[in-house]
């Protein structure tokens, strides 16, 4: 009998992480032990994931017609942004046809310096297809489709919560409710018991702790505010919408049946009145909830047998990046590792390394959306066109150039490697690439088809 | 007004300089630059990179190459792997592979797996290079070329060559001058800077003057620019490495060259084998303070399996890299930029990526600090992963000599001394994004110098040992199975016109499926 695995918080995240976890080690005979604690602050209704949301579910076995209608999901290519007169797209699979072709997005680069009437977006499959409401799930038989479709899904947070949970009880994960729970320690500093209010005392093997910073005065914190009250509905949108305001960004998440509104500020000096009322002025809506939030630091979520993978995960959380994507890569990068005893100190140490480079690339990301230019990244961008090597997946490739480039951006140097081919040659190069791509997005369905088709699948 | 083309100014015709040179002409447009590559014949070059790695395909591939025509101008012969003899232990016997061993099974990796199936004292369980298709080709003297379909097997390998450096550089020159570059003779005394010091001028001992905007030291151990002009500090890694000489020689040809190199681990060092077409490189790589030069050169002509060509030579080096590899408008590539010995084929791959960086951030004139950094930062990492996996080579041993001994107590770089401890702890190996090796690298050293890790993955306590031996039975018949079909290496060699139908070469050190 393997030493039992508790799993602590509430909502998705704590679903997210059981369902995970249970799928991968419930065979291997590990007892899995799930306590609902209750929410400190108020969740967003809606998210949006990334394509790592749709892998989960292909490796969860969850069918995507389910998911689909039971969390009112749509389809995300992307996000379409907007700030001032200006307008961009940021995909989440690559630009041209194949996501190896050398030099490609520094031929768009090239072009778009001789060119001011082009897009970036003319060569990308999942923009153009965005911008014209199309979507369509790859064919098994095109992994380079697959790649340059790459998605996400737009869904309801408790509805897919509660799809989770319905999912691992059937897998035979425990649950269990208390208000409180109180962490025991052994002489080594481990966790050895959990104490639930109403006495029960449960053995610890991992403690997957899931929960995030509680809500504190609100003078001096993060503040997000939410709205649900949209009834547009957007289904010849397959994407997010990132609109630029005075303080930061909004974020519009397109459902079933309406749309969520998400947006955030730290900056303390900032009315939450006056917040509102800009608002209000920018999308006609009145009903914004609000909840505060210190803002979490974690950079060592693995201690001992102590995962903290709620806090850390949250430290990235906000309209622009879903920590549901953080904490999903926290818990397959340990299971890729899982140890079979808890004291393992250079495998720990390893772990929080990495997790430290995953955080720094996603900080790095964000920060790039206030200042460009006083990130590494952007800078290396505007002197070079070029994207910086990542260590990790959590932005992809074709997120980095769409953003810099979509955020003026424009390189000093033009590519050196692109340097013997005339303007004339790659020109007709990215136009033959771009006649392909538009062909290959006329013959695409709506996203209304492929949505209704799925639902009617799952309804036969 | 026509723009003065930029003049870009190679010293050295080493292997590194000709690569560059090479890189250079194919991809910057000769109206706006010039290239001069400058050598002397007074000067020898050091020939370094006979064994290559995988990536040497893209490099030829990316300047216009042609395999065929490469394979016969350079006398070269196909390379699957390294093996390593009484490398950990004096009885070890084992082969890093340019391929993967195994496959995932039940979500764990192939090696979790071989370990349990160890533990249990599992019969029929065969080496662990006996599960990888490069290793049982390497041994068994057959060739074939991989393939790109991730469903057939032979996408599971990767091969580069042995090649003969003094005939790849000469090649390469033929290809840099056909291609517009200048190849001037002359050997430099002097170097004028201007005053932000950035270099301006070679005087040369005839007089000349050789005038640049950008200048690439390709000058070997010398660094005539980047050290002695510009004074570039070195990190000095013997305490890690602390090989500081070495002996080649060449040798008769092979009558059927192996299609891997040899590494030997001797007293206080190890020697080489590299199999060509034309002639066997053979060397020895030692530590001068447990070896004299006369016993070093008794046992490497001992140890020759073929008659001497040649007497020895004699080099002497500083491991370790040059603090920075890009200053002011010059930029050091191959030795002049950092010497890590060739342990694990690395040197010509280390030029190439300098190569490929520089042409990335090309810079415009003049050089902006961006650029600079990027190169600077991207070279770093490349070298110290390279490092780590080296120093791994020596402090993993148990053999009784005073050198292996001071290996095997040393104390190792953080970055290297956290991975080891993380395989004893939980037999996980955790790969990295950037850098050249990857777990299956680190598997083949950590298992074939005897590292066993405390603890495996706790998920195989589950698994049914009798049902995962007959997988691991079949699984090794299947491949010993496709290996039987292929044809023989020497064959293959004398076959050279047909190499240039090859699939494209995958990036990784592993093959497409890497």
């Amino acid at each position: 009998m393997q030493q039992p695995l508790v799993f602590i918080g509430h909502g998705l995240w704590l679903q997210m992480a059981t369902a995970i976890v249970a799928k991968h080690l419930q065979p291997f005979g590990y007892p899995c032990i799930a306590i609902e604690l209750p929410a400190k602050a108020k969740e967003p209704a809606a998210m949006a994931g990334g394509p790592e949301l749709v892998t989960l579910c292909q490796m969860l076995g969850l069918p995507l017609q389910l998911v689909l209608a039971r969390a009112q999901a749509t389809f995300s290519l992307g996000s379409q942004y907007q700030s001032g007169d200006s307008s961009w797209f940021v995909p989440f699979g690559h630009y041209g046809l194949n996501a190896a072709a050398a030099e490609f997005e520094q031929a768009i680069l090239q072009l778009l310096r001789l060119d001011a009437n082009s897009k970036a977006e003319q060569f990308c499959i999942a923009a153009l297809a965005a911008s014209q409401g199309k979507f369509a799930l790859a064919p098994a038989n095109r992994p380079d489709l697959a790649e340059a479709l790459s998605y996400g899904l737009h869904l309801q947070t408790a509805e897919f919560a509660a799809c989770l949970k319905h999912y691992n009880q059937q897998l035979g994960v425990t649950f269990l409710s208390s208000q409180t729970v109180e962490m025991k320690y052994s002489a080594e500093g481990q966790i050895s018991t959990l104490q639930l209010d109403n006495g029960t005392a449960l053995p610890v093997g991992y403690c997957l702790d899931c929960r995030t910073e509680p809500a504190a005065d609100e003078a001096s914190h993060t503040v997000q505010l939410f709205c649900a009250q949209d009834t547009t509905v957007l289904l010849q949108q397959p994407h997010s919408s990132v609109l630029q305001t005075s303080w930061g960004w909004l974020v519009r998440l397109p459902l079933q049946q309406g749309s969520h509104w998400f947006s955030q500020c730290t900056d303390p000096t900032l009315e939450l009145s006056h917040f509102r009322q800009e608002l209000q002025q920018l999308t006609g809506l009145s009903e914004w909830q609000h909840s505060t939030r210190q803002q979490p630091t974690e950079s060592q979520p693995w201690q001992l047998n102590h995962l903290r993978f709620g806090q850390a995960a949250a430290t990235l959380d906000c309209p622009l990046y879903n920590g549901l994507n953080a904490l999903q890569y926290l818990l397959i990068r340990w299971l890729d590792l899982l140890p079979n005893q808890s004291y393992c100190p250079a495998t720990a140490l390893m772990y929080n390394q990495h997790w430290q480079q995953f955080q720094s690339e996603v900080q790095d990301f964000l920060w790039l959306h206030q200042h460009p230019l006083a990130t590494k990244t952007g800078q290396a961008f505007a002197r070079l066109g070029r994207v910086l090597s990542t260590e990790t997946d959590a932005i992809k490739a074709g997120q980095w150039f769409g953003l810099m480039q979509g955020l003026g951006l424009k390189p000093e140097l033009r590519s050196m490697l692109l340097a013997h081919r005339t303007d004339t040659e790659i020109h007709q190069g990215l136009r033959q690439v771009q006649q392909q791509i538009a062909r290959l997005v006329t013959a695409m369905p709506s996203q209304i088809d492929t949505l209704n088709r799925c639902l009617q699948q799952l309804s036969h | 007004m026509m723009e003065a083309k930029q003049r870009i100014v190679i010293l050295g015709g080493g292997t590194a300089g000709w690569m560059t040179a090479a890189a250079l002409s194919r991809f910057l447009p000769p109206h706006s630059y010039s290239i001069q590559l400058l050598e002397s014949a007074q000067i020898g070059t050091v020939g370094v990179g006979e064994a290559t790695i995988p990536h040497i395909r893209q490099f030829n591939q990316w300047i216009g190459l042609d395999e065929s025509e490469f394979l016969k101008a350079t006398g070269a012969s196909y390379k699957l792997a390294i093996r390593f003899r009484g490398w950990g232990q004096a009885n070890s016997d084992y082969y890093h592979p340019f391929g993967l061993s195994g496959e995932d099974l039940y979500g764990l990796p192939f090696h979790q797996h071989w370990l349990w199936l160890q533990q249990q004292k599992t019969t029929s369980l065969k080496d662990y290079g006996q599960y990888s298709l490069a290793v049982l080709m390497a041994q068994q003297g057959k060739f074939s070329r991989p393939a790109a379909d991730l469903k057939d097997p032979s996408s599971s390998f990767n091969y580069a060559y042995h090649l003969d450096a003094t005939l790849y550089a000469a090649l390469l020159r033929q290809h840099s001058i056909a291609q517009g570059v200048e190849w001037l003779d002359g050997k430099v005394t002097a170097v004028t800077q201007h005053q932000n010091g950035d270099i301006a001028q070679l005087i040369l001992e005839d007089g000349r003057q050789i005038a640049g905007d950008l200048f690439i030291d390709c000058s070997g151990f010398s660094a005539l620019l980047i050290n002695k002009t510009l004074q570039t500090g070195y990190d000095n890694w013997q305490h890690w490495l602390p090989c500081d000489k070495a002996l080649a020689v060449p040798s008769e040809k092979a009558p059927a060259p192996p299609s891997y190199t040899s590494s030997k681990a001797m007293a206080a060092g190890w020697q080489w084998r590299i199999p060509l077409q034309h002639r066997t490189g053979n060397g020895l790589v030692y530590c001068s303070s447990y070896l004299t030069d006369s016993a070093a050169e008794q046992a490497l002509m001992t140890g020759l399996e073929e008659q001497a060509l040649a007497p020895a030579r004699a080099l002497q080096f500083v491991t370790g890299r040059r603090k920075q590899s890009w200053v002011n408008n010059c930029i050091a590539i191959g030795l002049s930029s950092g010497f890590l010995e060739p342990l694990e084929s690395t040197s010509l791959y280390l030029v190439q990526i300098a190569i490929e960086s520089l042409l990335q951030y090309f810079p415009s004139h003049p050089v902006g600090d961006i650029e600079r950094e990027l190169f600077n930062q991207k070279m770093q990492l490349e070298y110290l992963r390279v490092r780590d996996l080296l120093i791994l080579h020596y402090k993993l041993n148990s053999r009784p000599e005073p050198f292996w001994q001071y290996c095997a107590q040393m104390a190792i770089p953080d970055s290297l001394a956290q991975r080891l401890e993380m395989f004893k702890e939980t037999g996980h190996a955790l790969e990295y994004r950037q850098g050249l090796f990857q777990p299956a690298s680190w598997l083949a050293l950590y298992l074939g110098q005897g590292l066993q890790p405390k603890q495996l993955d706790t998920r195989l306590g589950a698994l049914d040992p009798n049902q995962l031996e007959s997988w691991f039975s079949r699984y090794q018949y299947q491949l010993q199975q496709v290996v039987n079909a292929m044809p023989e290496h020497h064959q293959v060699l004398q076959r050279t016109e047909l190499a240039g139908a090859a699939v494209a070469p995958a990036f990784s050190l592993y093959g497409h499926r890497g």
